[in-house]
């Protein structure tokens, strides 16, 4: 089945991410941005007609100025004139220079007016820049708008896409179960031939089912036609869309090519001004003050002209880098549409493919419904007669029946011929639709799928044969290890490389040899003792049968025998003396462990004398030698003994002695007293931070 | 104390040290070995605890005596790398006949060029251990439980082995090279490799350890019975 209507997988992704509603989604993101610039360029903008007003204001007042000095410098010139009144020649000289300042005044003037012409150019290009903005302002909230309504556009028709699917699916399932029903019913008629009225209701009911479930796909098939009509609309939509797009492009263009022009008119101008204030002619002469500092003033002026030129320049350069980051933004804005676009004409072919499928699906199931109605109607027919036979005669029904049948039979063959040509018709049909990239999968997508299915089968057979070969070959390797691992493991190595050594003083040659030794031994009493019979034999045959049985069993043992069960004996008596003495040892060592053992566990230290009756114990607390503290028990049977206490601290003792051991008769008490007593009263307790009763008390 | 025992045991092994656990190894394997097998009364031997585990250990002066020796050649020819196997073979006092063979392969691991013991080939995996792998550095402790485990794998192998029910001996084989043949000492001589029967052997892997210098392949073949 095709994708239909699913959306690339990186596109859903991000429709997935961020809803068309909600401000992260990218295009609501572009238009915030392109707002904010927008505002940016608007403050900017009027804060350069703030400037632009104020330095108009100034040069107003610069004008006015230069009235009042120009002024000023007549009444002064009048003055000097009536001052040097009687000198001629000073006048005519005066006159001259007055000439002359009035044409450097003149010139100036004019260069004046040349600059402030310049200004207002510059203004009028400024003024078009701005126009041109706002034109292109307004374009892109076109161009927003548009894609605007392209985006809901195109979500609406993922919506209905969906939803198409989901109809296409709920059909398929309907067309499914209707196709179970209808085998269901063909089991039934086939299964009770003599057919019931039941049984004919209930297949009318089902050809109802099936007439309303044909209506059904009858108008989704218009609806899907209609949906396929609307989408090629769209299609044509986004054509056009994208034409316009082409075209606000182009226009872009033309007026970034404008701009261009403007900035290099505005930069010839300045460099026209630029050599105007360089080429400013000295003054006329030093004495004339006045001509300096309107020269100076006028300087001056030019420099803030230029200064605000400059200005100008940067305004306007940076609209231009402003109008390239637009245009850059259509651009964009134009390959998001176009993908956008190729997103759509996918869809539009899926949906037509979808459609197509669809056709083809109720086609099928409207030549399966005829079927059933035919057979329907012959089943009806055969009911009919049987009925009406069974009505009228048995006999007659009996023998007008079979050839009804046979004909009924050989009319529904004919029929499922036909069927079955129509079926083979179809198919070829399709395969030319299919080979007319018409079908229901693209046709290099069949024959690539065809060209896989073929390789990939070879490629099975291949790896089949291979996997027989390596599992023959892995079998034949397993058994050549085990075999290689049953002779390593009898012992077999590489004689070449490796070489095997023993020492010759092993156990194994040492029992040998001493079982080799024995039986020499064995054999040499054998062979006494054969001669000692013989030697026997002859003395009985030499003295007769009573001196025989007189010579007894006197020597009758030979030498070698008694003296190998001497050494077998002390053999034995060898190992038991080694046993007897690995006991002892382990003895000793276990009961150093006990007593080391009570020692740290009681406290007490308890040594056994030699002779098994005495037992003294000394104290873990008590100091050593005469100052500690030894008990000694004796005792000689039973439960009944002596205790003696010896050493400095037991004089101590006789309170706790007389309480435990005389009153109580418990040893143990006593002990686990005076161990107490030991503890506290030595420098252990007094280091576990122990104080006695009575220095406390003190 | 405790500080420098743990800076002992977390330090990689040389090859003196490698040598001296693989020594070790084989006289607590071999004296295991003999107890487990019956091969020396249970009252020759002394326990002591080893490789956290309680260890049985020879009282017997002779065969004290024979391990020192062997165990000293062994050494010495591990520092020299010309050892490659040591066999404990036990062997039927009555028949003389082999009837376990105790086989410890021992593999050089810093050293590739020269061949294996085994008869796997290269690149393949022995006990599941990839030979071309590269190696962790191991601490003499993680080398200790290794050998723990096949101590105990030993001891547990009395369950599938068979019984034996005749007076045994034993002797110990080494294999060396003769790639670099040297003199072989006072006392060794060449000896019969003590093989069973092919058709009656039945042979059972242990487990292996590594010190990064050495490996230890263990393995015991018994002769089955008919």
């Amino acid at each position: 089945m095709s994708d239909f209507g699913s959306p690339s997988p990186g596109k859903r992704k991000i429709d997935e991410g961020y809803s068309p509603d909600s401000p992260l989604h990218p295009t609501h993101r572009s238009l915030i941005r392109a707002h904010l610039e927008n505002t940016s360029l608007g403050t900017d903008i009027v804060s350069l007609r703030a400037r632009i007003s104020q330095l108009e204001a100034n040069l107003t007042a610069k004008t006015a100025e230069n009235a009042r000095l120009g002024k000023e410098h007549s009444e002064i010139s009048r003055a000097w004139l009536d001052v040097v009144q009687g000198e001629d020649s000073v006048r005519k000289e005066v006159e001259e220079e007055k000439a002359k300042l009035k044409r450097s005044e003149r010139e100036w003037m004019g260069k004046l007016k040349t600059a402030e012409e310049g200004r207002y150019a510059v203004q009028a290009r400024l003024e078009a820049v701005e126009r041109e903005r706002e034109r292109e302002r307004g374009e892109a909230k076109n161009r927003e708008e548009l894609v605007r309504q392209q985006l809901q556009r195109s979500e609406r028709d993922l919506k209905r896409a969906n939803e198409v699917q989901a109809q296409v699916r709920a059909l398929e399932d309907q067309l499914e179960s209707k196709e179970r029903e209808l085998e269901d019913v063909r089991s039934l008629l086939s299964s009770s031939n003599g057919s019931t009225s039941s049984s004919s209701d209930h297949l009318r009911g089902e050809l109802k089912r099936q007439s309303t479930l044909l209506a059904t796909l009858e108008k989704t098939n218009v609806q899907l036609s209609r949906e396929c009509q609307e989408l090629r609309l769209r299609r044509d939509n986004v054509e056009s869309l994208e034409q316009e797009v082409k075209s606000f492009a182009k226009r872009a263009k033309a007026a970034e090519d404008r701009a261009q022009i403007a900035m290099e008119q505005l930069d010839h101008s300045r460099r026209e001004l630029d050599s105007l204030t360089m080429t400013v002619p000295p003054t006329s002469d030093d004495n004339t003050t006045l001509s300096i500092s309107e020269a100076l003033s006028l300087r001056h002026k030019y420099t803030t002209l230029s200064a605000s030129h400059s200005q100008c320049s940067s305004q306007i350069a940076h609209l231009n880098a402003q109008n390239a980051e637009l245009a850059h933004r259509l651009g964009e804005v134009s390959r998001e549409s176009l993908t956008r676009i190729g997103e759509l004409e996918e869809r539009l072919t899926g949906a037509e493919r979808e459609c197509r499928w669809e056709h083809g699906r109720r086609e099928a199931v409207e030549r399966k419904l005829l079927v059933a109605r035919k057979e329907l109607e012959q089943l009806r027919t055969a009911g009919s007669h049987s009925s009406h036979g069974m009505n009228t005669n048995d006999s007659q029904s009996g023998s007008g029946d079979p050839s009804v049948r046979v004909k009924e039979l050989e009319e529904q063959l004919e029929e499922y011929r036909g069927i079955i040509d129509a079926f083979q018709q179809e198919e070829a049909e399709m395969k030319d639709r299919i080979a007319a990239d018409q079908g229901w999968v693209k046709k290099c997508d069949y024959e690539q799928a065809q060209a896989e299915i073929r390789s990939l089968q070879a490629e099975l057979a291949e790896a089949k044969e291979t996997s027989t070969a390596q599992t023959s070959h892995i079998s034949t390797l397993e058994r050549h290890l085990a075999d290689y691992e049953l002779r390593v493991g009898s012992g077999e190595y590489n004689t070449r490389i490796w070489r095997a050594v023993e020492f010759s003083g092993n156990p194994a040659a040492k029992d040998y040899a001493i079982r080799k030794e024995t039986l020499e031994k064995l054999r040499g009493e054998n062979g006494a003792l054969l001669a000692q019979i013989r030697e026997l034999e002859g003395k009985v045959a030499v003295a007769g049968n009573a001196a025989a049985v007189s010579g007894g069993h006197a020597g009758t043992v030979p030498r070698e025998t008694y003296d190998r069960l001497k050494e077998e004996y002390e053999e034995k008596e060898r190992g038991h003396a080694k046993r007897l003495q690995r006991l002892k040892e382990i003895f000793g060592m276990k009961s150093k462990e006990f007593l080391e053992a009570v020692f740290s566990l009681l406290g007490w230290r308890i040594k056994f004398d030699e002779n098994g009756t005495d037992v003294r114990l000394q104290s873990m607390y008590a100091p050593k030698g005469k100052n500690g503290l030894t008990l000694k028990f004796s005792s000689q049977g039973g439960h009944f003994g002596t205790m003696q206490m010896m050493g400095a601290m037991a004089k101590g003792l006789g309170d706790v002695r007389v309480y435990w051991v005389e009153q109580r008769q418990s040893i143990p008490g006593f002990l686990a007293q005076v161990t107490l007593e030991m503890f506290e009263k030595t420098t252990f307790g007094r280091a576990a931070g122990y104080v006695p009763y009575d220095e406390a008390e003190e | 104390m405790a500080q420098a025992q743990a800076t002992r045991t977390n330090q990689a092994i040389s090859l003196k040290g490698s040598t001296k656990i693989v020594t070790e190894f084989f006289e607590y394997s071999v004296n295991s070995i003999l107890y487990q097998r019956n091969v020396y009364p249970a009252d020759d031997f002394r326990m002591v605890k080893k490789y956290g585990l309680p260890m049985l250990i020879t009282s017997d002066e002779s065969l004290k005596e024979y391990l020192g020796t062997i165990l000293k050649q062994v050494h010495e020819w591990l520092m020299t790398d010309t050892i490659n196997r040591l066999v404990l073979a036990i062997t039927s006092k009555e028949t003389l006949e082999t009837l376990e063979r105790w086989q410890f392969d021992i593999i050089r691991e810093d050293d590739d060029s020269r061949p294996t013991s085994s008869t796997v080939p290269e690149g393949t995996t022995i006990n599941g251990i990839q030979k071309d792998k590269p190696k962790k550095e191991k601490t003499e402790k993680e080398v200790q439980t290794e050998i723990r485990e096949i101590m105990k794998q030993i001891t547990a192998s009395v369950t599938f082995l068979p019984t034996l029910e005749e007076e045994c001996s034993f002797t110990l084989l080494a294999y060396t090279s003769t790639s670099d043949p040297l003199p072989l000492p006072e006392k060794w001589n060449d000896a019969d490799p003590h093989l069973i029967d092919k058709g009656k052997v039945e042979q059972v892997r242990l487990r292996s350890f590594s010190t990064n210098v050495h490996k230890m392949e263990a393995m015991v073949a018994y002769k089955i019975s008919e």
